[in-house]
């Protein structure tokens, strides 16, 4: 059995001297996990902002085939502004999702108008 | 992996030896019911949803979840089992796991067992059935959140109750730093920060659960959160060994 065994499991290749060493590479990972973490999730608000699934039943979150063909038929170029003030978005959080919710739309409207 | 998912069965059989699992579940399914029914106000609204259910539940599991949380490693490394458990044959990270899972597992029986709510809503009137799925995926998340915030606070300690106190702070920090108050603090003084705040609430996260949508973002976020706080208790757990 492992009871008999003198070495503990995980510190088996470390010389006991070498303590002060391992705390400095394991805040080192810790860092590294922490920007891992933190990069991940820049990476999927910048290339997957809207991938999702939506299970209303009524497809809220979802164009219809309607607004679909609209867009595809476009002739002349349009100019849609959205006027958003950061500054209240970040004070009240329900309208800074919100405004993130119609900056996502109007840019799957772009992309369904080719351009 | 194989070890994890025996970690994480015992684990789960050893909640429901003792009364932890039905004190737990009694307590989450009695308050869950009471707030929907009463501050939620289920039928005051008229709505077949089960958003005012939704909405308490951050705030339930901000402190019901580190009541499970806090003996995970604090209790083993009081009574000393925690050498036992970490000279099995099976590397340190798949105890971590397996601790995790079985919590979450029980998290996730827990949250089924309110299913009574879900039978009389869809008897009152006709809800949206897949916002609920969604809301409930939402629970879950959240759950794990916590659970891997406050698994890696246990690690730290052998004492239960600062284990729970510290699980309970900083599951708040993450709980509320998307709420309106301390946004707007932050507007007042630092606008990047409320942009940062807003990004890392577990709250406001929720919310596009609860609306029905299920955000490739959104499961990144909580995905990469467990993993870094599971990282976390790994790295505590191998370094206070010998506590």
């Amino acid at each position: 059995m492992s009871a008999t065994s003198p070495a503990r499991l995980g510190a088996t290749t470390k010389p006991p001297r070498s303590g002060g060493r391992r705390l400095w590479s394991s805040d080192l990972g810790l860092l590294a996990a922490a920007v891992l973490a933190v990069g991940v999730n820049m990476l999927a608000d910048r290339l997957l902002p809207r991938a999702r699934v939506d299970l209303t039943q009524q497809r809220l979150y979802t164009l219809s085939d309607g607004t679909k063909q609209v867009l595809a038929g476009l002739k002349d170029p349009i100019t849609l502004r959205l006027f958003y003030s950061r500054r209240l978005g970040a004070a009240i959080p329900v309208y800074g999702a919100y405004a993130d919710r119609v900056r996502e739309m109007l840019s799957e409207y772009a992309g369904l108008s080719g351009g | 992996m194989p070890s994890a998912f025996i970690v994480a069965r015992r684990e789960l059989s050893g909640y429901f030896a003792t009364p932890v699992a039905y004190v737990f579940i009694v307590i989450f399914l009695v308050l869950a019911g009471a707030l929907t029914f009463t501050l939620g106000n289920f039928f005051g609204r008229g709505q077949a949803d089960l958003q005012p259910f939704f909405s308490f539940i951050p705030w339930l599991f901000l402190f019901l979840v580190p009541a499970l949380t806090m003996r995970l490693w604090a209790e083993e490394r009081r009574l000393g089992t925690i050498e036992l458990l970490l000279t099995l044959p099976m590397p340190q990270w798949q105890a971590v796991v397996g601790k995790f899972l079985a919590a979450w597992a029980f998290c996730g029986i827990a949250l089924a067992l309110t299913f009574p709510l879900w039978i009389t809503v869809n008897i009152l009137g006709e809800p949206d059935n897949g916002v609920i799925l969604a809301g409930y995926v939402g629970c879950l998340m959240v759950a794990g959140a916590y659970l891997a915030l406050g698994a890696a606070v246990s690690a730290l300690t052998k004492n239960q109750v600062v284990a729970f106190v510290l699980a309970v702070a900083l599951c708040f920090v993450f709980a509320a730093a998307g709420s309106p108050v301390v946004t707007e603090f932050l507007t007042q003084r630092l606008p990047v920060l409320a942009e940062i705040a807003r990004a890392l609430s577990i709250s406001d996260r929720f919310t596009g659960f609860t609306r029905g949508v299920v955000a490739a973002r959104d499961i990144v976020f909580f995905a990469s959160f467990i993993g870094f706080f599971l990282f976390v208790n790994a790295v505590v757990l191998d370094h206070r060994k010998a506590d």
